[in-house]
């Protein structure tokens, strides 16, 4: 397995506020890195600035051989690290085919057939091959959501970012789209996912990053992870998930 | 019916009909007519089109461009626009010695009034889309003039049509007032007719009036009309 991206000692202040402290990992082609920690922790901040969304205070990012910054030709790179928000944002006057397709004719130049013929394909692969024709405010959450993972795929990229795309979806929608992921990492996609369901987390990462307060707390395989947690941060995280009888007082 | 049946401010009244359905006078309004739609059609040509740009232009937060945006915004906004047609005809002839046409200090007026408004509602719709909409774009690989071109500018417009249609229609309504400068467009001709028949005829005012409401109503309608079946059309997909 090759490095396809590397990041070391990346660090990020909003005034003040340090978001992100000394973070560093490896994600290999062919794996799925899943990041969880609490709300406002720096997840999504990390994911930004892999796309070029936030810039780079201090540390490197290392993407197929060069070093991300301020000269890179972000166009370029981002049209080979998919990225999809929470914010599940379609573009509203275009069909959904048009919405897979845009990028694909505009900035790879594809042909309109061409492109058209992959993005139905991945539309069926999304389980939405009856709304191609159909308008983004005839869909659910769930089937945008579903839209936006395969426009981003449609670029054919490397890497696919999710920023916690599970997170303003009610539970059944939330369900579907955790599914539609589980069957992309099955298909050996590079991917970094951000979320936090545990559940979710745990059966999709190959390898798990526990982040708090903008630092890496703990790393590992999932599995080790939810199983005995060597931290007592990372034990109080996981506890905010557990619900017991006794709760109730 | 016969003549005895009919009561006499009926007759005076329909009496005027016949200075309406004059063949003359028609074709007098006819032409007035021609004259309000050429002012406002090029008006609103000129300010959709100029428009657009400006608005697009303004949406760069540089000083360079906020400074004479602004100024060119409130200068046209805060003046009346008798008092523009008053400026451009009479005192841009006095000061410099241009002496336009009536009709061409009409169409620099109304389409720089209408460009300004326009400016403004182009530049609130583009900046009032979700931040996202950009993102989502920008993490596809687009540049940013592809970004405006096929994701913000085609949203923005559709949700300008109610307003846009709605300034046309103000544009249309505000052209009587080039009567101060000389023009004799269709209000103007309908009070010259009615002149040279007060003494004979002073129920023509009424039929003469009443018919150019129905000429604006007539304008003003089918415009407000096609706002709605474009917005209809496009709901699915705005």
């Amino acid at each position: 397995m090759s490095k396809i991206l590397s990041v070391t000692g990346l660090s990020k202040s909003f005034g003040e506020h340090r978001v992100l402290d000394d973070i560093s990992f490896c994600l290999e082609e062919r794996q799925v890195l899943t990041i969880i920690g609490a709300s406002g922790c720096g997840k999504s901040t990390l994911l930004r600035m892999i796309n070029g969304l936030e810039t780079i205070d201090g540390g490197e990012i290392h993407f197929d051989g060069q070093t991300l910054g301020a000269h890179t030709d972000w166009r370029q790179v981002r049209a080979q690290i998919g990225m999809v928000f929470q914010s599940y944002e379609l573009f509203n006057h275009l069909s959904v085919l048009d919405n897979v397709t845009l990028a694909p004719i505009r900035v790879q130049k594809k042909k309109r057939r061409e492109a058209e013929e992959l993005a139905a394909g991945l539309l069926a692969r999304v389980g939405l091959a009856d709304k191609v024709k159909a308008f983004p405010r005839q869909l659910s959450g769930g089937q945008k959501q579903r839209v936006a993972i395969a426009r981003a795929l449609a670029m054919q990229p490397r890497i696919m970012l999710f920023d916690e795309i599970t997170a303003s979806l009610d539970p059944e929608m939330s369900q579907e789209v955790c599914h539609t992921l589980l069957e992309l990492a099955e298909t050996r996609m590079t991917m970094i996912v951000v979320t936090h369901e545990m559940g979710f987390a745990q059966a999709i990462g190959d390898e798990l990053i526990f982040l708090d307060e903008g630092r890496i707390v703990e790393r590992g395989h999932p599995d080790d992870f939810f199983a005995a947690p060597q931290t007592e941060r990372a034990r109080r995280f996981l506890k905010r998930f557990e619900f017991h009888k006794g709760d109730r007082k | 019916m016969s003549p005895s049946a009919i009561d006499p401010t009926a007759i005076s009244a329909l009496g005027g009909l016949d200075v309406l359905l004059d063949a003359n006078n028609l074709q007098r309004l006819a032409e007035g007519l021609l004259v309000t739609l050429k002012v406002a059609a090029s008006s609103i040509l000129i300010a959709l089109a100029l428009g657009i740009v400006i608005g697009l232009i303004a949406l760069s937060r540089r000083r360079i461009v906020q400074v004479p945006y602004r100024l060119f915004l409130e200068t046209v906004r805060i003046v009346p626009q008798i008092v523009w047609l008053f400026i451009v005809f009479f005192g841009l002839a006095k000061l410099f010695g241009w002496s336009w046409s009536g009709e061409t200090s009409g169409i620099l007026v109304f389409g720089l009034w209408g460009t300004a408004e326009m400016a403004d509602l182009v530049r609130a719709s583009v900046s009032s889309l979700p931040a996202h909409q950009t993102q989502s774009a920008q993490a596809l690989g687009l540049s940013r003039m592809q970004i405006y071109r096929h994701v913000l500018v085609p949203q923005a417009l559709r949700r300008l049509i109610p307003a846009s249609i709605n300034l046309a229609t103000r544009i249309i309504k505000t052209t009587p007032l080039l009567v101060l400068i000389t023009v004799v467009e269709v209000l103007k001709v309908g009070q010259q007719i009615i002149e040279t028949r007060l003494l004979t005829t002073p129920a023509a005012a009424f039929w003469i009036y009443g018919f150019i409401f129905f000429i604006y109503f007539a304008i003003c309608y089918p415009v407000s009309l096609s706002s709605r079946w474009l917005e209809e059309r496009w709901n699915v997909g705005g």
